[in-house]
């Protein structure tokens, strides 16, 4: 078990060293050079243009900036913002707590929402609910959020001005207020878990309850709400928590799309405004921080996986 | 010896859907079955795969519901029976199916398996149940500290010594295994099988063996319904089947058995669809005798204590009478002798 997990550690390091090549190399293709839109007004005169470049290190060659760079993250210098003077790890932690309440809040209306869902779409195969169940769940997955996020600020903001249309309150500061600011933004990731959650868990639950071990549960005599709940649903719900901790790990690297409409400042919009403004150490650290948050939320997937799967506990 | 289980005209059917969802016809799994299980009987369903049997397995216990008929276990009418009572019933009845893999929840342990019935039926205190689940695995053959474990630590013999503690928990009058050694190696298959015949002996148990052995069913059985397409076609004491079958399907099955003994014409063509069955006798399509009537009326089943449903039962040739030779069985007794010696201490470790 101690081998395995350093295994799996050990596994992670590569991931996220060819990550760092590829955002460092993705960001040489970007059109605009940045010592020009930091330059400003000034972007005429060569002599700052050069300025710039030296002092960003922008006239080197790339394997020199970029072993600059991973030289400093070794160190725990993920760099400064071009843009704001800000060091990006402090950009980092003050972001990260915004989408993580907003994932976390979206996470728990799609296990809420998906989760029941599926379990009463397969105990109810091929009746109206199971229909109406997997119809919705199609429009959750089809529906692209910002549309979803602009109707609902239509409706409930413009309309029934019951929820402010955008904005971020931090919980600590004003929690009503953080909950009013949030819950639609999370309503919109929540829908797509919550479909996701919902397909995955209506399929578990039908090849869970197909199994001859659910026949012998009811042979014994037990009640058909204990044979769903305690034998199919504790075997079906395996597969679910892994897709369920990778949904989870997919929200916190942040909906920019989401993020966008509601202005939530959070992850998604961190990296979108980093990457027009071409701040090139705020894309990549937050890049970096995000993999290394989902690596390690697949690790815990995996360890879930086992925790809950008895086949598993000694491998 | 009267009847524990009774069935009369039991019939089930699956509808057919083509891939729009429309209905396209139905299998008739059981279509019209009436058999009578004495208490205290081993009575096996024979007949190829796809003919009914384990559908016909199922439908005796409820675990699907029938179309028509009517099911009679122990004075109660089965299918009148509201869930709770059928529920408590459930206690007298239980099952063994074939794939030990399967019929395990993979998420309880042995012993939380084992005491699942126990609690539910209230059959011990609860303060006695590991007690109980320790004696129930120590008379099935596998040791008691071994409860705490989980099903896939074990081996298919193991898991299915498992799942007959689990259906004895309950402390049943019948048991229906549903070809419960075919998945088996055929030395564990013996070993099992010595279990089973001591288990019956001892707890005086009904049971019903679903099986497309027939060397299995010739050396358990007291009875042998042979099934074919949704039908049985003979039932009687099992050594009249086998030494006098009166129905040429039955004829032909035995004949399929090598070392078995019984000659006749083997059979051509394949088994006609359930969904839509050879009118008059379902047989006639591949039987070497068929003639006019058998495509105009559906034969009964007659013949008192040994029946066959067949018009021409008492008009055909006599079949060859088996040699004394009996491979299959020979092998299996063989095996059975081989075990039953060192029964004491066989204890998992081979299996």
């Amino acid at each position: 078990m101690a081998g395995w997990l350093l295994r799996r550690l050990g596994q992670i390091v590569p991931t996220l060293v060819i990550l760092s090549f590829m955002v460092f190399g993705l960001q040489q293709l970007m059109p605009g050079d940045p010592a020009i839109i930091l330059a400003g007004e000034e972007r005429g005169d060569p002599v700052v243009l050069q300025q710039i470049r030296e002092e960003l290190r922008l006239d080197r060659p790339i394997w020199d900036q970029y072993l600059f760079w991973i030289g400093n993250v070794l160190q725990g210098d993920f760099g400064w913002s071009w843009r704001i003077r800000m060091p990006v790890s402090d950009l980092i932690l003050e972001k990260l707590p915004v989408t993580a309440q907003l994932a976390t809040m979206a996470f728990l209306i799609g296990v809420v929402i998906g989760v029941p869902a599926g379990i009463l779409s397969a105990t109810r195969r091929d009746t109206p609910t199971d229909w109406a169940a997997n119809g919705v769940a199609l429009f959750g997955i089809s529906m692209p959020n910002f549309w979803l996020g602009i109707m609902m600020i239509l409706l409930f903001s413009v309309e029934l001005g019951w929820l402010p249309p955008s904005g971020y309150v931090p919980l600590w500061e004003d929690p009503v207020q953080s909950l009013a600011t949030t819950i639609m933004p999370a309503f919109v990731l929540g829908t797509g878990v919550a479909s996701v959650l919902m397909r995955h868990t209506r399929a578990a639950m039908l090849t869970a309850l197909s199994q001859d071990y659910v026949r012998t549960a009811r042979a014994k005599g037990l009640a058909e709400k204990v044979v769903v709940w305690k034998h199919a649903l504790r075997n079906a719900l395996i597969p679910v928590v892994t897709l369920g901790t990778i949904e989870f790990g997919r929200l916190l690297a942040g909906a920019v799309l989401t993020e966008q409409i509601f202005t939530i400042p959070g992850f998604g919009k961190l990296v979108v405004d980093a990457v027009f403004n071409r701040d090139y150490p705020v894309v990549q650290g937050v890049v970096l921080a995000t993999a290394l948050i989902f690596v390690l939320l697949s690790l815990v997937a995996d360890l879930l996986y086992m925790a809950i799967n008895p086949r598993l506990r000694q491998a | 010896m009267s009847a524990i289980l009774e069935l009369e005209d039991v019939a089930r059917a699956f509808p057919v859907r083509d891939a729009l969802g429309r209905a396209k016809g139905a299998v008739r799994a059981v279509d019209g079955v009436s058999l009578s299980v004495p208490e205290g009987a081993v009575l096996a369903i024979v007949g190829e795969s796809g003919c009914g049997k384990s559908t016909l397995g199922r439908v005796m216990l409820r675990l699907i519901e029938a179309d028509r008929g009517a099911i009679r276990f122990m004075g109660d009418d089965l299918r009148a029976l509201k869930p709770d009572a059928l529920r408590r019933r459930r206690r007298d009845m239980q099952l063994i199916f074939q794939d030990p893999f399967a019929s395990l929840d993979p998420r309880m342990t042995v012993e939380e398996a084992v005491a699942e019935p126990l609690r539910l039926h209230g059959i011990v205190p609860r303060a006695q149940e590991r007690e109980r689940v320790a004696e129930l695995m120590a008379r099935v053959g596998l040791r008691p500290e071994q409860a705490r474990r989980w099903p896939h630590e074990f081996s298919g013999g193991q898991r299915q010594r498992i799942a007959i503690a689990r259906a004895l928990a309950s402390q049943p009058r019948l048991i229906v295994g549903d070809e419960p050694v075919s998945a088996l190696d055929v030395s564990v298959q013996a070993q099992v099988i010595n279990l089973l015949q001591d288990l019956i002996r001892e707890f005086r148990l009904t049971f019903v063996l679903i099986s497309h052995d027939l060397g299995v069913v010739r050396h358990i059985a007291d009875r042998v319904a042979v099934m074919y397409l949704g039908r049985i076609v003979e039932e009687g004491p099992t050594a009249q089947v086998f030494h006098a079958p009166r129905h040429p399907y039955t004829r032909a099955l035995l004949a399929a058995v090598p070392g078995q003994g019984v000659k006749a014409v083997p059979l051509e063509g394949d088994v006609p669809s359930p969904i839509d069955p050879p009118s008059g006798c379902r047989f006639r399509t591949r039987c070497p005798f068929a003639e006019a009537i058998c495509t105009e009326q559906a034969p009964p089943l007659e013949g008192g204590s040994h029946a066959a449903a067949c018009h021409l039962q008492h008009r055909l040739p006599p079949a060859v009478p088996p040699a004394e030779h009996d491979a299959g069985g020979e092998r299996l007794r063989r095996l059975q002798a081989f075990f039953t010696d060192r029964k004491t201490n066989n204890t998992g470790a081979t299996t």
